[in-house]
């Protein structure tokens, strides 16, 4: 019995030892769009710093760390030369040796698995890198890649001659020729639920429904809707048929909701553009996209998807704000609702439609009062009729601008 | 005879691993997620692992459509990133009298920081997928409860990320962008 205990003493030493263990490292590069990216990944997260100088880059990990596989020669890099992995008083150095003077444009830590990502661009003549970030703090976590693109929308208008779906299509100033209804949620996807199984998608419908009755007597425009029956339609779907569809004014409607019930009213959205997604993670999302193969050619889809998309609302959020401005008036002086006024968020409906763009919360579902109004169809009638004049008033005032 | 010595030189050998390997750890164990001393530390008092912090808790109540701050000492883990995670933990249960705008089924699985971005990232479990969502308001007050309580106690955090289950979360109410970093904004708490 006596001798199992040093046994026992030396197998809790090895235990205490093992969360000292080494990371395996692997590293990879490839060249795209004018950067060379170097990427030291590693099975578990490691805190680093960071030295540059003209000739290489040194990359200090805070232990000791051995390689899963031999180095892979760097070839065909405009910047990189190569990169050696050694053991240093006992802290792994990697030394990316460069071909001439470069800059980092981004040095940023991504997880799943843990990675160190390197992009480095020409420094301009007679300049050499300027020092990164000192030491990088390991995150438990990273955004990982988003998930494949939803269902495609359900258009209720006859099709035409289209740019693809999902593009914003060539802006043109012209007379208000075409308008996209947007009811909210759709197919399993309730939107909000009020008391008596009053539902949000179906609101939607009935309201977009009345409200193209009205453009389409009254003005005579063309209307396209996003859905026009019960269906799942995805927020890229809607906004891509709107785009595809050349439509100049793009008019989601909703029915709020909140935990509080107290919470009444209507409100009118614009698109807010803040600019809070910020370049790391939008590369970040592409670094996480990587899946072993054709990087240069995916990184390269994806930027260009990412201008495309975000770019899109940009040069419409003045107009956008103007019919806000002119829908919530109408329905301030028509409903007998709270004026919650004219907003700002980042609804993503919005944020991808190349024209005016606008979200308008009706009511909420979750008050009791505005509940039982919405019960009513000569209410929604009149909801309709709000949202129709201040779209009216907006036309004139753009088709004024226009000529 | 031998057999005594070898063990004798094998325990030895054993309690110095031991006892390096421990130094180590504990040292390492010390290297916190933030910079020292830097915002939710200037408010605290460290007692031993545990750190009694002076926190202004936001919420929602039925009378306020705006967030309302209720002052109270809480006491939170001595490193960071434990201190975010209790910290939201003690939020979330919430108090007589407010609405923690916050579906049932979400609960907090991890909270770090990424100080080159000054951004704290709030990782929900899997259960947040089966969170409903039923209005923009819904999304907008569950949004602004977690983005102004975590900037307002602790000054290093600027803007504030959602994951559920390490995964972006795209829309889950149909409305609001959840990948996007959503910075504090003032509009968001009642006015005195």
């Amino acid at each position: 019995m006596g001798s199992k205990r040093p046994v026992l003493l030396f197998v809790l030493s090895i235990a205490a030892i093992l969360p000292l263990s080494a990371v395996s490292l692997t590293f990879r590069s490839f060249d795209h769009g004018g950067f060379s990216r170097f990427v030291i990944e590693g099975d578990s997260p490691f805190a680093h710093s960071v030295v540059s100088t003209p000739a290489e880059i040194q990359v200090t990990l805070d232990h000791a760390a051995q390689l899963t596989t031999a180095p892979v020669p760097i070839r065909n890099s405009q910047l990189l030369e190569g990169f050696q992995h050694q053991i240093r008083d006992g802290h792994s150095v990697v030394t990316i040796r460069l071909r001439k003077p470069v800059r980092i444009r981004k040095n940023f830590v991504l997880e799943s698995p843990f990675r160190v990502v390197f992009d480095l661009v020409p420094a301009p003549a007679s300049q050499a890198a300027p020092p990164p970030p000192a030491a990088t703090p390991v995150p438990r976590s990273t955004p990982p890649p988003p998930a494949s693109e939803q269902a495609q929308p359900t258009p209720s208008a006859t099709p035409q001659a289209t740019p693809p779906a999902g593009e914003p299509s060539p802006s043109k100033r012209r007379a208000i020729e075409t308008i996209c209804l947007d009811p909210g949620h759709g197919g399993e996807d309730l939107g909000a639920v009020g008391k008596g199984k009053l539902l949000e998608k179906e609101l939607t419908l009935k309201v977009s429904r009345k409200l193209r009755e009205l453009i389409v007597s009254r003005l005579g425009l063309r209307v396209v809707m996003t859905r026009d029956r019960d269906a799942d339609v995805s927020l890229n779907g809607r906004a891509g048929f709107a785009n595809s569809q050349n439509a100049q004014i793009f008019l989601s409607i909703h029915f709020n909701s909140s935990r509080r019930t107290s919470a009444r009213g209507s409100e009118s959205y614009f698109v807010s553009l803040n600019a809070t997604d910020d370049e790391a993670m939008e590369l970040a999302r592409k670094e996480n996209q990587h899946n072993g193969g054709g990087e240069e050619a995916e990184a390269q889809s994806d930027e260009l998807k990412m201008i495309l998309w975000n770019m899109a609302q940009t040069e419409y959020i003045r107009e956008s704000s103007r019919l806000a401005e002119s829908i919530q008036t109408e329905l301030n002086e028509l409903l007998d609702t709270r004026n919650r006024g004219v907003k700002q968020a980042p609804f993503r409906v919005l944020m991808r439609t190349a024209m005016p763009a606008v979200l308008v919360e009706t009511a909420f579902v979750s008050n009791e009062g505005e509940a039982s109004k919405l019960r009513d169809e000569a209410f929604l009638d009149r909801v309709a009729a709000a949202i129709f004049n201040g779209l009216s008033r907006f036309i004139t005032y753009y088709n004024a601008q226009v000529q | 005879m031998k057999g005594k010595w070898f063990l004798t030189v094998l325990i030895t050998i054993a309690a110095i691993f031991f006892s390096v390997s421990l130094i180590l750890f504990l040292r390492a164990g010390r290297s916190p997620l933030t910079p020292a001393g830097n915002g939710a530390g200037d408010q605290a008092e460290s007692r031993g692992d545990v750190r009694l912090f002076r926190a202004t808790l936001y919420y929602y109540r039925e009378s306020d459509s705006d967030l309302v701050g209720f002052p109270r000492e809480v006491e939170l883990p001595g490193n960071a990133a434990g201190g975010y995670r209790r910290f939201l933990e003690i939020l979330l249960a919430g108090q007589p009298g407010v609405i923690v705008p916050v579906p049932e089924p979400v609960k907090v699985r991890c909270v770090f920081y990424l100080p080159e971005t000054k951004m704290a990232v709030v990782d929900f479990s899997e259960t947040f997928d089966g969170a409903l969502f039923g209005g923009s308001q819904e999304e907008l007050e569950f949004i602004a409860f977690f983005v102004t309580n975590l900037c307002r106690n602790f000054p290093e955090i600027q803007k504030v990320k959602f994951l559920s289950g390490g995964v972006d979360i795209r829309a889950p109410g149909g409305h609001l962008d959840w990948e996007r970093t959503y910075p504090f904004d003032p509009a968001w708490i009642a006015q005195p």
